[in-house]
C-alpha cells in the first residue's frame, strides 16, 4: 500500500485529479505493482549497460524541406473544441 | 451472404479475378454482416454505414493493386481521415482526424478499403479489451470469454468474417495474444519494420504495427503493402524483401527450432501445453530439428515491461491536453491548469491513470535508478538471452499465452494478474523481435490456442516459412464459430 500523500503527489505531477475513491484504489494497486517489481532486485546488473532503444539506428538525418501533408490549417483548427481567434486557439490565460 | 463467409485475401482476389463477385457487392455484404451481428460481439466501434460507404467511394481502385478491393477493419488507434478515431477513450470522443496515418495511406494505395474502426483497450493499454470505453469485445468461440487485447476487436473480426483482415498494434503482445484467443494469425513485426507515423503512440520504444489475418500467406501479403523505410518514422529500416509470400510453401527440413523450457513450465495450462507439444511434433515430422533451449530471464519480462511501458505511456499521454483536439471538459476553467486537470481526469479511464502514475513514479529523481534504470539494464540481459539462443536455432516456438481465453471480468480487478497474462510475449517485445501467432487447435471447452513463433529482428521470412508449413498441415483456421 502506497502512502496517500505519495499518490496525491504523483497525481499532481501527472496533471490528474483523483477522487477519494480513486486515491484509495491507486494506493492499493500501485502498492501491489511496486511489490511485484521487487523481483528485479534479485538480478545482478553490475556492469550491464541499459537499453533505451532496440532499432540499432543512430543519427537519422533528412534534408530540411517542406513536404506536402495535404492538411490545411483550418482542418487542424477544426479538431479543437476551443474558440478560435485569428487562426489561433483561445484558452484561459497561462499566467 | 453465405457466399462471403470464409474469404481469405487470396481467395477473394481470385474471386474478383474470375469475376464471380464485384467489389461493391462484397463490401456491402460485409457491412450487412457487421450490422446484423456486431451488437453481440462489440467488434466495431462508432460504426456508421455511411462513413464506411464513403471510405469505399473515396478509393482509387486500379488494376494490379496487391490488396485490390479487400475490405478490412482498422484498430481504433490508427489515424484515418474523416472517421472517428478515439483510441476507445472518452478523452478522444468525437475526434475526426484530418489526415491518414502512413499505413492507412499505403493500404489505400494497395487497394484495401476500411470498413471502420474496431475495438481496443483504451489507448491500447490492456490485455482483454475490457478497458475500452465501449466495453470488451466478446470471444467469437464463447461469448462469456474475452477476445484478448489490446487488439481484441481486430482479432475477433477475423473468424467472425467482419472483414478479410484487420490492422493492429503490438507493444507487449497486443496482436499475438488476441490472435491466439480468437483462432487468427497475428503478426508482430520487428521494431521498425512498419512506419508508426499517424498511429497513436503508447510506448514508443516498443510499439509495432502489424495485422491479423486468417492465414499466414495473407499475413505475408499485407506486409508487402505496409513494410518499408519511412521519412516520417526514423526508427524504420529499409525493406530488403519485396515479396514475403515467396517464403510460404518453402521446405522446413533442417530448420532449427528452439523450445524454451521457460515457455513450457508448470505455469502453462496442461491443455495449452498438450497442443503446443502436438504442434512441435507436426514441425518435427516435416523435418525441422527440435532443440530444447533456455531463456532464463523470461521471468523478469513482465516486471521490466511494466516499468518501461508506463514510463513511456506517461510521457506520451502528456500531449492530451484537450486543447488542440479531443474532448473538452464541460466544467468552466478558472485557469489553464483546470483545463488539463478536468479534461484528463474525466477522459482517462482507471488503467490509464494507473499507468500514468506508475510512469511518473519510476521516472521521478528518487526512483529513477532503482526502477527505471534497473529495468533497462535487465532489458539488456533479456536481449542477450535471445542473442545467445539464436546462435543455436533459427526460430523459437512455444505457447502465445500460458492460459486459454479467460472469462469477462475474471482478471480485470487485479492489475498484476492481468499483466502476467503476457508473460511469454513481453520479453520478445522488449527485444524488438518479430513473432507470429498461428492457430494450434482448441481446448476441451472449444476455446482457441495459439502457437507462438519468434524470430530475430528483421527475420519475418522465417515466421512465414515455419508458420505456413504448420498451417498447411493443420488448417485450424477453417474451424469457424457459429454466429449468434
Amino acid at each position: 500500500m502506497l502512502d496517500r500523500e505519495l499518490v496525491l503527489k504523483l497525481a499532481q505531477l501527472s496533471k490528474l485529479k483523483l477522487s477519494d475513491e480513486e486515491v484509495l484504489k491507486m494506493q492499493n494497486d500501485l502498492g501491489g505493482i511496486f511489490e511485484y517489481f521487487d523481483i528485479l532486485n534479485s538480478v545482478d546488473t553490475q556492469g550491464v549497460n541499459p537499453t533505451y532503444q532496440v532499432s540499432g539506428i543512430e543519427n537519422v538525418v533528412f534534408e530540411d524541406e517542406i513536404h506536402d501533408i495535404n492538411v490545411t490549417p483550418e482542418e487542424l483548427l477544426n479538431c479543437s473544441n476551443f474558440p478560435k481567434v485569428d487562426n489561433q486557439i483561445q484558452t484561459n490565460s497561462i499566467l | 451472404m453465405t457466399m462471403l463467409e470464409n474469404f481469405t485475401i487470396k481467395s477473394l482476389l481470385d474471386a474478383y479475378a474470375s469475376k464471380k463477385v464485384s467489389k461493391e457487392e462484397v463490401f456491402n455484404a460485409y457491412l450487412d454482416r457487421i450490422e446484423k451481428y456486431n451488437q453481440t460481439y462489440n467488434v466495431y466501434v462508432n460504426f456508421d454505414r455511411e462513413t464506411s460507404m464513403q471510405n469505399f467511394k473515396d478509393m482509387q481502385f486500379q488494376d494490379g493493386q496487391i490488396l485490390h478491393g479487400i475490405p478490412y477493419g482498422l484498430k481504433d488507434n490508427f489515424i484515418h481521415k474523416n472517421n472517428f478515431v478515439t483510441a476507445c477513450s472518452k478523452l478522444l470522443e468525437g475526434f475526426k482526424p484530418s489526415f491518414d496515418s502512413e499505413v492507412v495511406s499505403k493500404l489505400k494505395k494497395s487497394g484495401a478499403v476500411s470498413l471502420g474502426m474496431v475495438n481496443t483497450d483504451e489507448f491500447t493499454c490492456g490485455a482483454s479489451s475490457e478497458t475500452s470505453i465501449y466495453g470488451p469485445t466478446l470471444n467469437p468461440y464463447d461469448t462469456t470469454c474475452v477476445s484478448g487485447g489490446s487488439s481484441g476487436g481486430s482479432a475477433a473480426l477475423v473468424p467472425l468474417d467482419f472483414g478479410v483482415f484487420a490492422m493492429g498494434t503490438d507493444t507487449g503482445g497486443s496482436i499475438r495474444q488476441p490472435a491466439s484467443f480468437c483462432n487468427a494469425v497475428g503478426l508482430k513485426v520487428s521494431y521498425g519494420r512498419v512506419s508508426r507515423s499517424g498511429v497513436l503512440s503508447m510506448a514508443s520504444s516498443l510499439d509495432s504495427i502489424g495485422h491479423l489475418t486468417k492465414t499466414v500467406y495473407d499475413a505475408a501479403l499485407v506486409l508487402n503493402a505496409t513494410a518499408g523505410l519511412s521519412k516520417e518514422d526514423s526508427t524504420t529500416f529499409a525493406n530488403q524483401i519485396e515479396d514475403y509470400t515467396k517464403f510460404c510453401g518453402e521446405d522446413i527440413s533442417g530448420v532449427r527450432i528452439g523450445v524454451p523450457v521457460e515457455y513450457m513450465d508448470e505455469t502453462v495450462d496442461s491443455e495449452v501445453k498438450e497442443k503446443i507439444q502436438a504442434a512441435i511434433k507436426v514441425l518435427e515430422s516435416k523435418g525441422a530439428i527440435i532443440k530444447e533451449v533456455s531463456l532464463p530471464m523470461t521471468k523478469y519480462g513482465v516486471a521490466v515491461y511494466y516499468i518501461v511501458n508506463p514510463s513511456e505511456v506517461s510521457t506520451n499521454m502528456e500531449r492530451y491536453d484537450s486543447i488542440r483536439y479531443g474532448r473538452r471538459s464541460e466544467i468552466e476553467p478558472k485557469e489553464l491548469l483546470d483545463i488539463y486537470l478536468d479534461s484528463r481526469s474525466e477522459g482517462f479511464g482507471i488503467e490509464m491513470k494507473r499507468r500514468i502514475l506508475v510512469g511518473s513514479m519510476v521516472l521521478s529523481a528518487e526512483s529513477y535508478e532503482s526502477y527505471y534504470l534497473k529495468a533497462q539494464k535487465v532489458r539488456t540481459l533479456i536481449i542477450n538471452d535471445f542473442k545467445k539462443v539464436f546462435e543455436e536455432v533459427d526460430v523459437l516456438v512455444g505457447p502465445v499465452c500460458p492460459i486459454p481465453p479467460f472469462k469477462v471480468g475474471e482478471k480485470s480487478q487485479d492489475p498484476v494478474t492481468m499483466y502476467t497474462v503476457d508473460a511469454l510475449l513481453t520479453p520478445s517485445a522488449l527485444a524488438g523481435l518479430c513473432g507470429i501467432s498461428v492457430p494450434a487447435g482448441f481446448n476441451s471447452n472449444g476455446l482457441p490456442i495459439g502457437l507462438q513463433i519468434i524470430a530475430p529482428h528483421g527475420c519475418e521470412d522465417r515466421l512465414f516459412k515455419v508458420g505456413h508449413k504448420f498451417e498447411q498441415e493443420t488448417e485450424y483456421y477453417k474451424q469457424t464459430p457459429d454466429l449468434i
